[in-house]
């Protein structure tokens, strides 16, 4: 398969990504958003790393994946220390804070 | 070129290339371990160890500008050239400032995950320097995440006040949208030259290279990189259209830790931004110009003009740094060797004032959050004379009344953009400071020359509604406030019935309000480390604007990096 399909996909992805962040408002599915944003960067990471063939594409997936995990511990306690405090966790309930 | 067995040995001299970023680091593991064996009541002791670890570190900062050599380390990963150094000053700077005001405000307001705040501060920290020292898109990235999942936690680390948990959430996830668009568009600068190295990216555009790039399938690629990699960046510094996250995050997270981080994650991501557009995409610079040229002029107006209708002093600060971050794309946009001296001297400036300014805030708002409002400023010069004539000195430098620090930046900024050709700039941004007096001004004004407007009345009330009610008002009325306070414990009474499992918690947000009330009608005195801390602020700011000279040779030294 050509380069330019494999970048396809991963635009796709990309965009269904942010899309899912942009209009959904559960702070999880948003969550999950980002991290398809993610793995849709590594799926462009590998394919240039391959057709490029070279090592640095391959090495930033690996930090990707380590940091994507991070993110994920970090952004699941923020949500359940969220849901302790007020048995709800809608961003759009997310509002003492403006002007 | 995969089946050659690659090895690289990192020596002596590499580590020695990374002493700063070491030693935070083994302060911030000593304080998680020391966290176990210091008991609760003496917690105070892991600040002293992070001071400590910041002063050895800048100890280290000194001994890399007098001996260093300027190379980059781990196989072109990281630098320690002038710039890394000069960014690594500011930044530790910052978090010994905010470090010093922490003891106090954990204090207050009952913070009790003391050991992962100060483990936490000093991490963030190191994330800061090592994307500010990185020379390489993939060290770039992790110090972003570094310095972006500590401060998540730090944000949300007020179990009890939920304003601070929502600021988290509101960072966790808006700044990590941004790092995904940041992270694609290094993937497509990847995909268009074949390497994530900076000074890689930059031999790739050296002239005669790649004669056929112009006309090769690489343009569109990136095009879109840089796009991207702009977007991602304009987030972290909360340019605007991307700054909706700022003023929330700033007002929301511990005064302690908006202090710290308003300065530190702007050197870093300036530092960053500089490095991969200034640098390394140096050669089009046709192509992004323009777009930080229209960024730079919406946000120095959109930020000032958002700050003029602010009444909180707080978040009057968070809209004034969005407008400060215009001045510095200025700098950016310009796009010559001396427009990113100021830009660096912008910096420095910033960052002492900054922390100043915020630290003043910390210092008079009460333990719920409340009294930063313009009305709370009433009268302060004869209440407190000593903080209110600290706070007229800082917003005058913020203002960029010389001889102070603030005129320093925005002189060699706007000379900076005039003499590169950017006279459009240069003027709105002198208009938009012209603007910024305004609101900065009016503060100084509320100070001292107004009376104070029925303070013991409104603190008391206020006071009564602290806890599961007082957190949902924004700014109570009087008149709402005396129904808040017969609401509150009627909710709280509920939610204890309603919620067995979280009885304890309910139980001790109430005792917890009955034993601070009477304490939160006054603004609660300084502690020793809030006054050293704001003394050397305001020294400093004073100092950079009567002798700018030393920080003016530094930044210039580490803006000749652009010139090689």
């Amino acid at each position: 398969m050509p380069l330019s399909a494999y970048l396809a996909v991963s635009a796709i992805l990309f965009a269904i990504g942010a899309t899912g962040v942009v209009i959904r408002r559960n702070p999880l599915v948003m969550f999950m958003s980002i991290e398809l944003m993610l793995n849709a960067v590594n799926l462009s990471f590998i394919a240039f790393a391959h057709f490029l063939n070279s090592v640095e594409g391959w090495m930033f997936v690996f930090l990707v994946l380590t940091v994507a995990a991070a993110e994920v511990v970090v952004g699941l306690a923020i949500i359940v220390s969220i849901f302790r405090t007020r048995h709800n966790v809608d961003v759009d309930e997310l509002n003492s804070l403006k002007g | 070129m995969l089946n050659t067995p690659f090895t690289y040995m990192p020596t002596g001299a590499d580590w020695l290339r990374i002493l700063p970023e070491l030693i935070v680091f083994g302060a911030a593991l000593l304080v998680l371990l020391a966290d176990l064996f210091i008991p609760n009541g003496r917690k105070g002791w892991l600040a002293m160890v992070c001071l400590l670890g910041v002063i050895a570190a800048l100890i280290g900062v000194g001994y890399l500008l007098s001996n260093g050599d300027s190379q980059t380390a781990f196989y072109g990963m990281i630098s320690d050239d002038t710039l890394a150094l000069f960014s690594d000053l500011l930044i530790l700077f910052a978090v010994g400032i905010g470090l010093l005001y922490s003891p106090g405000y954990i204090e207050r307001h009952a913070v009790t995950r003391i050991g992962e705040y100060y483990g936490l501060m000093l991490l963030a920290a190191l994330g800061m320097m090592l994307m500010a020292s990185a020379t390489n898109l993939m060290l770039i990235f992790v110090g972003l995440e570094a310095l972006s999942l500590s401060l998540y936690i730090l944000c949300a680390i007020e179990l009890t006040r939920f304003r601070s948990q929502e600021a988290g959430m509101k960072y966790f996830i808006l700044s990590s949208f941004a790092s995904a668009i940041l992270l694609y568009g290094m993937a497509m600068l990847y995909g268009s030259t074949g390497t994530t190295s900076l000074s890689g990216v930059q031999a790739f555009f050296a002239p005669g290279r790649h004669p056929f790039l112009a006309t090769s399938g690489y343009g569109p690629l990136l095009l879109a990189a840089m796009g991207l990699l702009g977007v991602g960046f304009c987030f972290k510094v909360s340019a605007i259209p991307f700054q909706a996250w700022t003023p929330d995050v700033y007002v929301g997270a511990p005064t302690s830790v908006t202090a710290f981080m308003s300065v530190g994650t702007k050197v870093a991501a300036f530092v960053a931004l500089s490095r991969v557009f200034l640098l390394a995409l140096g050669a089009q610079s046709d192509k992004w110009e323009p777009v930080f040229w229209i960024v730079a002029i919406l946000t120095m107006l959109g930020g000032n003009l958002m700050a003029v209708v602010q009444r909180d002093v707080k978040r009057l600060l968070a809209y004034s740094s969005i407008a400060n971050a215009g001045y510095m794309l200025v700098a950016i946009a310009t796009n010559t060797q001396h427009a990113f001296s100021g830009l660096l001297i912008f910096l420095a400036t910033y960052t002492v004032m900054n922390v100043g300014a915020f630290g003043i805030v910390l210092a008079l708002e009460r333990n719920d959050g409340q009294g930063t409002t313009l009305d709370d400023f009433a009268g302060l010069a004869k209440r407190r004379p000593g903080v209110a004539a600290a706070m007229a000195i800082i917003l005058f430098a913020l203002a960029g009344v010389p001889p102070s620090a603030g005129f320093v930046g925005k002189y060699y900024v706007f000379q900076a953009a005039i003499v590169g050709n950017h006279i459009d700039l240069a003027v709105i941004g002198i208009l938009t400071s012209v603007l910024g007096m305004y609101y900065y001004l009016r503060v100084i004004w509320a100070m001292y020359f107004t009376e104070p407007r029925n303070v013991s009345g409104g603190a008391g009330a206020i006071a009564a509604t602290t806890g599961m009610a007082g957190e949902d008002e924004g700014e109570p009325e009087p008149a709402d406030a005396a129904s808040g306070a017969s609401v509150a414990p009627v909710r709280a009474g509920t939610a204890t019935l309603a919620r067995p499992v979280t009885s304890r918690r309910s139980a001790n947000s109430r005792t917890v309000v009955a034993t601070q009330a009477p304490a939160e009608s006054a603004a609660p005195p300084l502690t020793l480390g809030t006054t050293v801390a704001l003394t050397l602020a305001v020294v400093l700011t004073v100092a950079l604007g009567l002798i700018p000279g030393p920080i003016v040779m530094l930044a210039e030294q580490a803006a000749r990096l652009l010139g090689q």
